[in-house]
């Protein structure tokens, strides 16, 4: 095995070598340096180079950073299933349909991603605040009397983060029901199985490892995000993402914010890895 | 009279301007097994999804057992159908393929199990119970989707070009099989193939299509023997095509020609009318013989032989006839034919053998 490796040809090598060098310089040692650092005890902004835990103790014993991890894992998943629950009837729609129209339309789902995550959230903004669209139109039709606080809060954060992140499901569930058979679903049809039973004991399982990637894919970028929390939510609704740059950024505890984002890191990693394992069992 | 069990009423389908089925009346009766054979695009494939209810008729009827169905949907017309691909579900094992159709009818647990160790066992796949469709080879994948198909003990059996994925020796294999089976239990069947081989040995009748049209419809041997259109003549088997003339009105069912190649006398065949006709003779029928050497009463034309192509058991003999146009006889290789290319010879039909279709 050992000899085997050895006598390849040095080509291939050098193709990996690059890369390599450029994940260990910038993401492998800048992430050991964040783990280290959050085990380092801090004096306010000062790192005094004593090996501690006192860090992570600090983030879980506090009722305000407890909140904010929860809330972004709570919003995580609400994204999660709210782009999985919307994106695949459009991606059957887009898959299936024989419309000339087809390539437009599939243009025009995964328009989101050509918009900056700045300019979208804002437009977010502009619908949801005191006196932005919701308002005045459940107002001029008096169904409320006072215009509503929907900003800021966690619905409109997971509202801004699941608009952004609905291409993400579209492309991944497409994928996957682009590799299904069509005739796997009429040979269910034509042994009896109407249309829902066929959704639910053919269409559903053969996609769901599509439901899986895409589930995934907007929860990891979902728990990472910075802007959209930044703009739609407050100081009532930190997220880590937002806590980490006030550690960093305004209170220079960079031990605390080290800690913080290895537990969005740890955590996040773990999550996936239950998930993908559920994904998969279900493939076999 | 008892109901056919499928009728097809003036069917068409169109995709757009392009009609893919033109006005299609096909009658398939209790136990008959009709093949619907043709080109690609010929609509055969697309006549069978508007049987099966995956796609509906523009218009015209569909009726199965004397019930029409052309606005019901897939699953409430209780037809058994096998896909090209088989359609297998890869995330099921074989029983639970074959029991797929049994748990949609709410058939209890017990006669579930008992019908589909039957099933299996019908199709030869004894014990394969647990494994999934991908550790089958494909003989064993195009079983199961029969037995699948046949469980629920359909009205009616689609076949959508079942062999056409399996190499050449298992689909020999599995055509007797099918052929046997379908026999055994009596179903009527729709076949589609644009295997011209599968037609012939399996069919009852079949209807061969072209242009989303039926040509012809008939038990293999009329087809083969009596086309009624130069396309059916053609795309059968091999045949010699020779344009002629009707020299005379014809007599009991004979008509006297004049073609380029020497004057004939052929069956008058399919063509009811016209002067300008085509004469075809199939290559085995047209004989061989050294200068004066045809029987007495056969059509005798002098050739010179261009090509012998060796093909085991049979000899393709390629002919060059007096106008210059080409021909092909077959003859059995019993090991005393001797034939030299440029050699002058004689190749003669019998006026029986010749068959007359309209002229294009």
């Amino acid at each position: 095995m050992i000899a085997a490796v050895q006598s390849r040809p040095i080509v291939p090598f050098l193709l990996v070598l690059l890369p390599a060098a450029f994940l260990l310089f910038f993401f492998v040692i800048p992430t050991a340096f964040l783990l280290s650092a959050s085990f380092i005890e801090s004096d306010g902004v000062i790192m005094t180079g004593v090996w501690t835990t006192q860090n992570y103790a600090d983030l879980l014993s506090r009722p305000l950073y407890r909140q904010a991890i929860l809330r972004t894992f709570l919003i995580g998943i609400a994204v999660g299933v709210i782009v999985i629950v919307l994106s695949y009837p459009l991606a059957y729609f887009l898959v299936r349909t024989t419309s000339p129209w087809r390539g437009f339309l599939i243009a025009l789902s995964l328009s989101p991603l050509l918009a900056s995550v700045i300019v979208r959230t804002y437009g977010w903004w502009v619908i949801l605040n005191r006196e932005g669209a919701v308002n005045t139109a459940l107002l001029s039709i008096g169904i409320i009397d006072q215009p509503l606080t929907l900003l800021p809060s966690s619905m409109a954060i997971t509202i801004g983060l699941s608009h952004a992140l609905l291409p993400y499901g579209v492309l991944t569930i497409m994928a996957s029901l682009n590799g299904l058979n069509p005739n796997i679903e009429r040979a269910a049809m034509s042994l009896g199985a109407g249309r829902i039973r066929t959704f639910l004991t053919v269409t559903l399982p053969l996609t769901w490892p599509g439901i899986v990637g895409g589930f995934l894919l907007a929860f990891a970028i979902a728990i990472s995000a910075y802007a959209t929390p930044a703009i739609l939510g407050g100081p009532g609704t930190q997220v880590m993402a937002t806590l980490i740059r006030n550690f960093m950024v305004q209170a220079l505890d960079w031990a605390l914010g080290s800690a913080m984002g290895a537990i969005l890191l740890v955590s996040s990693i773990a999550l996936l890895l239950i998930t993908s394992a559920l994904g998969g069992r279900r493939v076999g | 009279m008892a109901d056919p069990a499928l009728r097809l009423q003036a069917l068409v389908k169109r995709f757009g301007a392009h009609a893919a089925v033109d006005g299609v009346d096909l009658a398939v009766a209790l136990g008959e097994f009709v093949t619907l054979l043709g080109p690609s695009g010929c609509g055969k494939t697309t006549t069978l999804n508007l049987i099966a209810g995956f796609l509906a008729p523009d218009s015209g009827f569909i009726a199965l057992n004397g019930r029409l169905v052309q606005d019901l949907p897939p699953f409430k017309r209780d037809l058994g159908m096998v896909f090209q691909d088989y359609a297998l579900f890869p995330h099921m094992s074989v029983a639970d393929n074959v029991a797929f159709g049994l748990k949609m009818r709410g058939v209890s647990r017990e006669e579930t199990a008992t019908r589909v160790a039957e099933a299996l066992s019908l199709v030869k796949l004894d014990g394969f119970d647990a494994r999934r469709p991908n550790q089958l080879s494909g003989g064993q994948r195009q079983r199961v989707a029969l037995a699948r198909a046949l469980v629920i003990r359909p009205a009616m059996l689609l076949l959508d070009e079942p062999l056409s994925n399996l190499d050449l020796k298992l689909r020999e294999e599995m055509r007797g099989e099918i052929s046997a089976l379908q026999r055994r239990l009596g179903i009527a069947t729709v076949f589609v193939t644009h295997d011209q081989d599968e037609a012939l040995t399996m069919s009852d009748r079949i209807a061969v299509m072209s242009e989303g049209r039926i040509e012809q419809i008939g038990t293999p041997a009329e087809i083969y023997e009596r086309p009624a259109t130069r396309f059916v003549a053609s795309f059968i088997g091999s045949i010699n095509i020779v344009p002629a003339k009707v020299a005379e009105v014809p007599v009991n069912g004979f008509a006297r020609l004049e073609t380029p190649a020497g004057p004939a006398i052929a069956h008058v065949g399919s063509a009811s009318s016209g002067r300008s006709v085509m004469l075809t003779i199939r290559p085995e029928r047209l004989k061989l013989a050294e200068a004066g050497g045809a029987p007495a009463g056969a059509v005798a034309w002098s050739a010179r032989v261009v090509r012998v192509v060796y093909t085991g058991a049979r000899l393709e003999v390629q002919l060059r006839l007096a106008d210059g146009s080409e021909a092909v006889a077959e003859a059995t290789n019993d090991g005393r034919t001797s034939l030299g290319e440029g050699q002058g010879i004689v190749a003669w039909f019998r006026p029986e053998d010749a068959w007359i279709i309209a002229g294009a």
